[in-house]
């Protein structure tokens, strides 16, 4: 469900940060690590770790593609938590696309990991991910979103272990109620995106 | 998912001419490229921006030109045409015209891309809260979910149109 996903919204990132970066493209040989386009993008520099920094998360993100393509989850999920576990620009406070890339990059991850059965480890990448996602976002949204997944493969994995009714019935509800949490977030992202009578175009 | 991208290239496409060619083009032949985040675009003409805009003005003065074969009468006002300080001002204000309409093109298509992938994630909810509710009770949260779904697939349409795929 998430595969395409996150690859889309690297390239989504990185086309807008390489859009900055070609503000500057016409310098000979740029002397300082970061480039500005201070008409463009306001005051927020797109600087050379950051770029790098996309471009090796959308590698691995094409990685995780290829290796989920041939059925090699684990060496996806080990491609993608290059991502996560190296260096962020920003580091603990990393900048909004960073922290876009790797909210993404977790919800990705927890997709993966509940695939194969491992749901706490889903859990704490989502929680992870909804660290770094704090304000209403699509990106918030969306890791909301594969937590109902992720619940909802719980319950139906409790279903064929012989867990109660009960331990069932409690995953489904989880599931659902993060479900419908996605949707309010998602619903307000779309309010904002496209105000009342049709301003957003 | 992809097509976000599709819709969204566009405005990208725009941009990428707006902050990189359209800055070039301003320089066609500058020997040393200044960087036009160094300047700011719209930034006081360099010697370069002036001849380059004089250049352009060239071929409208000689075409306007036979039109001054017989010089105005003394006291009558000077037809304004082919002056450059009277030929920028249009100009200027359709340059201003297109940044303003490229920007405004640019927003939208990010924003609309944006509500498109919300309500793509909120399909998918949809579908697995009616799956899982289904099984359970008598519906009642699916329907609502239906409810909101239908909700924001009218405001996007209103306000992006269809969204792609």
């Amino acid at each position: 469900m998430t595969r395409g996903r996150p690859a889309l919204a690297l390239a989504l990132v990185c086309a807008a940060a390489l859009a900055l970066a070609g503000c500057s493209r016409a310098e000979p040989a740029p002397p300082a690590p970061s480039t500005s386009c201070p008409e463009t993008d306001a005051g927020t520099p797109v600087d050379a770790a950051l770029l790098a920094f996309l471009s090796s998360a959308r590698a691995a993100h094409h990685l995780a593609d290829a290796r989920e393509e041939a059925g090699e989850l684990p060496e996806a999920i080990a491609a993608l938590r290059r991502v996560v576990d190296g260096k962020v620009p920003g580091g603990a406070t990393p900048r909004a696309e960073a922290g876009e890339v790797l909210a993404d990059t977790r919800a990705r991850l927890a997709d993966l990991e509940s695939r194969r059965g491992e749901f706490d480890a889903a859990d704490a990448e989502l929680r992870a991910g909804l660290a770094l996602a704090t304000g209403t976002s699509y990106f918030r949204g969306h890791l909301f979103e594969v937590r109902g997944l992720v619940e909802q493969r719980r319950a139906a994995a409790l279903e064929q272990s012989n867990a109660s009714a009960a331990e069932v019935r409690a995953a489904k509800e989880r599931a659902i109620a993060a479900f419908e949490q996605a949707m309010t977030i998602q619903n307000q992202v779309i309010g904002a995106a496209v105000p009342d009578g049709g301003g957003g175009r | 998912m992809r097509v976000g991208s599709v819709r969204r290239a566009p405005a990208w496409a725009v941009a990428l001419v707006v902050a990189g060619c359209g800055g070039a083009a301003q320089r066609p032949a500058a020997p040393a490229p200044v960087s036009p985040s160094a300047q700011g675009y719209g930034a006081p003409s360099t010697a370069s921006d002036g001849s380059a805009a004089d250049d352009e003005r060239e071929p409208a003065e000689s075409t306007a030109s036979p039109r001054f074969a017989t010089p105005p009468l003394a006291g009558e006002a000077a037809p304004a045409l082919g002056r450059p300080e009277d030929a920028a001002p249009p100009l200027a204000e359709a340059e201003r015209g297109l940044e303003r309409a490229e920007s405004e093109l640019s927003a939208a298509g990010s924003d609309c891309a944006l509500a498109c992938k919300a309500l793509a994630s909120m399909r998918r909810s949809t579908a697995r809260i009616c799956e899982l509710d289904a099984r359970a009770e008598a519906g009642a949260r699916c329907r609502s979910a239906r409810a909101r779904l239908g909700a924001a697939e009218e405001r996007v349409a209103r306000g992006c149109g269809r969204c792609a795929g």
